[in-house]
This record gives structure tokens, C-alpha cells and sequence, in this order.
């Protein structure tokens, strides 16, 4: 059972240019699940909607079209009591945690904020919550990191108040959009294990959204490969990473610039990602395919299962020979 | 003869008061067609150090001295004017970093690349324009892009653009900072690609810098790896990566996770931060975060030293 899901979820934007209005099409048909104490790796080019979907799944973002449900029921049906619980169970982890996190807040009222709006009201219980949350994202001792402010503290530590943040409202999932990705290499797996200890302990779900395969596949089980509003490819980690089906999964494993791998000579895919106002008919990826024939341009595959845990949305899945 | 040549190098800020040691003596010479990789963490004093040999440091210099020689030339002597009509993107071109924001929003990508090349080169208009034209068929994009926008082009295109740019005069020396940090993979990897072709295809002594080792390995035959505004280890790129000698080397690879190796390692990661560069380092920069710290590293700072054939570092293990 899936404690959060998504179906047939759209979201678009409308934006005028002039006169005219052109629709964005972000979010354009994705359903998915994640089960308790999952992780699930979102991954794909800037500009594929990995950031809206994780932002409409949190309940940021209102759906064009679709649903969502949590623990089984309707997002959109939710009363004001089940919307507050809502966005205490599902937290969220920003990009950049400079701007994501208050600068005028010192560690502990960033933290205690969400606690105080979820009714949380005794002073001693919220100073021994926050000092347990900051001492599992190990900023020991807790006094020490408490009241500092923003500027104070570096990248990797303010990125781990933000879980803290998170984390203090035992959330049942937690949405992570690319949490690594502004912090240098040699603090990233601080964060990264920080989070994967998380979600042992408490059994949580996570979503995990970055732009780097390598990372994802670090920390997620299962792994959804996004192409323009789409999951194109969708299977437990290492199955997607061993034996892609997806001719663009394929390019995006080939482009992972790897220490000691000469860069590959094949060439990947052409041109770049399309604009998301103007998708591509049939196959959203058929004018970068190399494999494209006729059917992908007029029709559209749909996401099917192949070898059990498999989904890959393509005409010729499996029956490519790369 | 070396090609390049950097000689105890050194490029302090003033800020408050204080001096920030971005690069802190580095010495290093490239023979001609070498590509040197560059490679730290953010704050490291890589992309100053790429300012100081381009000669274009931040209004907030303090300090700058050193020996930089092109081709056995002290350029650091050079008549500011002369090094800027005659060598800037005539002798030595650079990519800065970001550089896909260094466009000029409101002209067409053409008339800047001609405006640059007839500001170095004396030729016609129509002539630049030609060269100009070749230059972005050379990089892979079509004709159209010479009377666009750079608010029309996306990010891979308008890298592609200051590719274009920097070699449209034939540098022999060329700097990219950062290269293709803000593009996504496929792109990336279509812009090393093209930077390598160039590289081989104009023999020019290249230096590259990214804070990305898979980045760097692909690009480079010789890597420096800089720590707190020096080099701390440097080394031919397979070498490196084989038999990296140098502790923040080596926890910096176990850093990186590798596709398809599930679970087979936990991450690792360098605890505490780099240091602050503000102090005068009587000691190893690296001792605060080392694990293998010995006494003698707290009281004397390390120097580079030559400890297999051309691989150097400065450890006091080694």
C-alpha cells in the first residue's frame, strides 16, 4: 500500500506572453506510489517537472488534473483539520537552504516554527523536541547550534536544520528536492547518510528528486526516470541502473562523467530537452531518439510493465540492442 | 621549455580588515599542448587562481605577486594595456565561470563575437563576421544563433557560444572555469566532448577547472587538487586516481558515489569545513579535518614534494 500517491497528477501553468497565453504543460500524466518507509528516486533534466511534482505532492502546487491520495484518501477532499494534519505528516527539504530557511531565525525558532503552528505549546517538551531533532542530524552538541543564526552556520549544517526542521514534526513521508545539490562533494554524504538514518529509524517514506543518477541511486530502492511531465522509466535501483530499457535512461547513465570512464564515443541522444509548451507529438522523446520510427511520432507509449518490477514507457522496450 | 609557467603565486583579498589567502603560493608549469586539471571544493581558491593568471583579479586585491610566463615571457611585467590588447583572448582565452550569463542581454550573439575579435585583430567587418560564423559551426551550432539572442539560446548553446568566443582568436593558452557546471548531464557530457576535440585538434595548453572529479578526470592529463588556496597534491590524472597519496585526495574520491554500485560502500565525507583562509597557516591546512594528524602537522606546514615521478604532495606521511 502506498502511503502517498499520485494519478494521472497534471499541473499546468498558464503564462501570458502579450496577448496570448501559452500553457506549460509541468506536470503532464504521472502516476506513482510510495510505500511506507520507501525511498523513491525522482531523476531527470532540469526543466522535466521533477520540481513541481515533488512541490505538488507536499501540497504546494494545486493539480490541473488528477489526484492525490494519502493514506488512501483524497487530497482535494481533505477538510481543514485532515489538511493540517496533512502537511505535518509530509515535510519538505528545499534545493538551497539560504533561502529556503528564514535569516532573521536562529536554529532553534526555525525549528520550533512548525511545532508552534501544529499546536504544540509546552515550552520545556518543544526545547527537548528540538534538541533530539538537531542531535539526529548530528549537530551536537544541541546548546552549541540552538541559537545561531543563517550566517552562522555552512551550507552542509544549515541543509541539516532543514531536516531537523522536517524531521521534528515526525513526518510520514519527506519530500528531499535535490538537498545536496548546492553543498560541496566532501559534505554531501553528511546530509545524504544523516537522511538515510532518518528514514530507518522511523520508518518513514522518502522522495528523493535530484538531477544526478549516481546520487540517486545511492540512497533511493526504487528509481523514476522524468522526461518532459512524464515518468518515462520507473524500477527498483539497481534493475534500472544494470538494464535500462528506456533509450534515454540510457543516455543518462552514458552522460555520468565517471572517474577512469573515457567519455563514451556513441552518440547519446541529440539536441536538448524540448520546452514543456511545446511537446513533442507521439513520444514526447522521439526527436532525440536515435531508435525513433514512424509509430513514435504518432503515437504516444503508454507506461507498461515489462519483467515484473519494471515500467518503461516505450514502443520498443526491450527490443532495442544497445 | 615550459609553456606555462606560475611561480609562487600568490593573490590575497582585503576584506574587513582581514586577508583572505585565496591563492597562497602556487607553482606549476604546463608544457605546451598539457591540459592541467584543477579541482577542490568551493572556496579553495581554484577560480581566483585562474583570475590571477588571466590578470583580471577582483577591485579587492591586496597582495599579488609571483612569477606567471607564457612561453618564457613574464606576463606580470607586462604594460597592463599592452597584456590586455595583446594577450587577453589573443594569447590566452578564458571561459569564465558562469560564463553563460558574461553575454550581453541586448545584443545579438554576432555582433558581440565581432565586436571582440575586431577589438584584437585588424581586419574588416565583414571578415569577423566570417570568422565568427566559422567559429559556431566549429562548436556545432547553426547560422541562425549569429542573429539571436542570448535570452533565445539555452544554457548548452550559450556555453557553446563563449567557447566560440574564446577561441575565434586562436588562443594558445586556454582557461575554462567551470565549464559545464550548470548544464545538465547530456549536455555536459556534449560540451567535454567538443572541448576535448578543440583541445587535440589546436594543440593548446589547456587548464581546466571544476569542483567535479569525474568532470575533471575526463578532460585532464595532469590534475592538481588545491586545498585552502594551495596545491596539496598534483599528479598525471591516472596516477592520481590509482594512488592518490594526499588524505583529502583520497577521502575526496570516497566522496563520489559510483553508478551501479549499490550498497557495495557507504559514502563517505570529510567532516568539519575548509579553513577559513584569513589566518597565516604556520601548519598543515588539512589537519583540522585529517584523520591520519601527527603532531608535526599542527607545528610546521607541509611542503610540495616530489615523492613518485612527477607526482608531488605535501603530506608529512610521505
Amino acid at each position: 500500500m502506498s502511503v502517498i500517491m499520485a494519478t494521472r497528477l497534471k499541473v499546468h501553468y498558464k503564462i501570458r506572453r502579450g496577448l496570448s497565453s501559452l500553457v506549460v504543460r509541468a506536470v503532464d500524466g504521472v502516476t506513482l506510489g510510495v510505500k511506507k518507509g520507501e525511498v523513491l528516486g525522482i531523476v531527470g533534466e532540469s526543466g522535466c517537472g521533477k520540481s513541481t511534482l515533488a512541490r505538488t505532492l507536499a501540497g504546494l502546487e494545486r493539480p490541473t488534473e488528477g489526484e492525490i491520495y494519502f493514506e488512501d484518501k483524497p487530497l482535494s477532499k481533505f477538510n481543514r483539520e485532515e489538511r493540517k494534519r496533512f502537511h505535518k505528516s509530509v515535510q519538505m527539504v528545499f534545493q538551497d537552504p539560504y533561502d529556503a530557511i528564514n535569516p532573521r531565525y536562529n536554529v532553534f525558532q526555525t525549528i520550533a516554527e512548525g511545532l508552534i503552528v501544529q499546536g504544540f505549546k509546552d515550552k520545556k517538551l518543544l526545547k527537548e523536541k528540538i534538541e533530539q531533532a538537531l542531535t539526529m542530524v548530528r549537530l551536537t552538541p544541541p546548546e552549541s547550534f540552538e541559537f545561531r543564526y543563517p550566517y552562522e552556520l555552512s551550507g552542509g549544517q544549515l541543509q541539516r536544520v532543514a531536516i531537523a526542521r522536517a524531521l521534528v514534526l515526525e513526518p510520514n513521508v519527506l519530500i528531499a528536492d535535490e538537498p545536496v545539490s548546492m553543498l560541496d562533494v566532501s559534505v554531501r554524504a553528511e546530509v545524504l547518510n544523516t537522511l538515510i538514518e532518518a528514514k530507518k529509524s522511523r520508518e518513514m517514506s522518502v522522495v528523493f528528486v535530484s538531477h544526478d543518477i549516481a546520487l540517486a541511486e545511492y540512497v533511493s530502492e526504487r528509481l523514476a526516470v522524468m522526461y518532459l511531465g512524464q515518468i518515462v522509466e520507473s524500477a527498483p535501483a539497481e534493475e534500472l541502473i544494470n538494464n535500462p530499457l528506456h533509450p534515454y535512461t540510457q543516455a543518462l547513465i552514458d552522460a555520468v562523467p565517471e572517474i577512469g570512464k573515457k567519455p563514451s564515443d556513441r552518440e547519446l541522444i541529440k539536441g536538448e530537452i524540448a520546452s514543456s509548451v511545446n511537446i513533442p507529438t507521439g513520444c514526447r522523446f522521439h526527436p532525440r531518439c536515435p531508435y525513433a520510427k514512424e509509430i513514435c511520432k504518432e503515437r504516444e507509449p503508454e507506461l507498461e510493465e515489462l519483467n515484473g518490477n519494471h515500467l518503461v514507457a516505450c514502443h520498443f522496450a526491450g527490443k532495442l540492442g544497445y | 621549455m615550459a609553456h606555462l609557467e606560475v611561480k609562487d603565486l600568490k593573490m590575497y583579498y582585503s576584506k574587513q580588515k582581514l586577508l583572505v589567502r585565496a591563492v597562497d603560493g602556487v607553482t606549476f608549469s604546463l608544457e605546451k599542448g598539457e591540459s592541467l586539471g584543477v579541482v577542490g571544493e568551493s572556496g579553495c581558491g581554484k577560480s581566483s587562481l585562474a583570475l590571477a593568471i588571466f590578470r583580471s583579479p577582483p577591485a579587492n586585491v591586496a597582495v599579488f605577486q609571483g612569477s606567471i610566463r607564457l612561453s618564457g615571457e613574464e606576463l606580470t611585467q607586462v604594460p597592463y594595456e599592452v597584456f590586455r590588447k595583446e594577450y587577453r583572448w589573443k594569447k590566452m582565452a578564458m571561459v569564465p565561470q558562469s560564463s553563460m550569463n558574461a553575454l550581453d542581454p541586448i545584443q545579438t550573439v554576432g555582433k558581440q563575437m565581432v565586436e571582440t575579435i575586431l577589438e584584437h585583430e585588424d581586419m574588416l567587418e565583414r571578415e569577423a563576421k566570417e570568422r565568427a560564423l566559422e567559429m559556431l559551426k566549429e562548436v556545432e551550432l547553426s547560422e541562425t544563433i549569429y542573429d539571436s539572442y542570448p535570452f533565445q539560446l539555452s544554457g548548452g548553446q550559450k556555453q557553446r557560444v563563449m567557447i566560440a568566443l574564446a577561441l575565434s582568436l586562436n588562443p594558445e593558452f586556454f582557461i575554462a572555469d567551470e565549464p559545464t557546471t550548470a548544464l545538465d548531464v547530456v549536455v555536459q557530457s556534449k560540451i567535454l566532448k567538443l572541448l576535448i576535440r578543440e583541445r587535440k585538434k589546436r594543440k593548446m595548453t589547456t587548464m581546466f577547472i571544476s569542483h567535479d572529479m569525474g568532470v575533471i578526470s575526463q578532460i585532464s592529463s595532469r590534475i592538481a587538487v588545491m586545498y585552502g588556496g594551495q596545491i596539496v597534491e598534483m599528479a598525471p590524472s591516472q596516477e592520481l586516481f590509482q594512488r592518490p597519496l594526499h588524505p583529502y585526495t583520497q577521502k575526496l574520491i570516497a566522496c563520489i558515489p559510483k553508478l551501479g554500485q549499490k550498497g557495495s560502500s557507504f559514502l563517505q565525507y570529510i567532516p568539519g569545513s575548509p579553513p577559513s583562509l584569513t589566518e597565516e597557516f604556520k601548519f598543515c591546512r588539512f589537519s583540522a579535518r585529517c584523520p591520519f594528524v601527527m603532531n608535526v602537522c599542527k607545528k610546521e606546514a607541509p611542503v610540495l614534494k616530489e615523492v613518485y615521478p612527477s607526482h608531488f604532495v605535501s603530506c608529512f606521511l610521505y
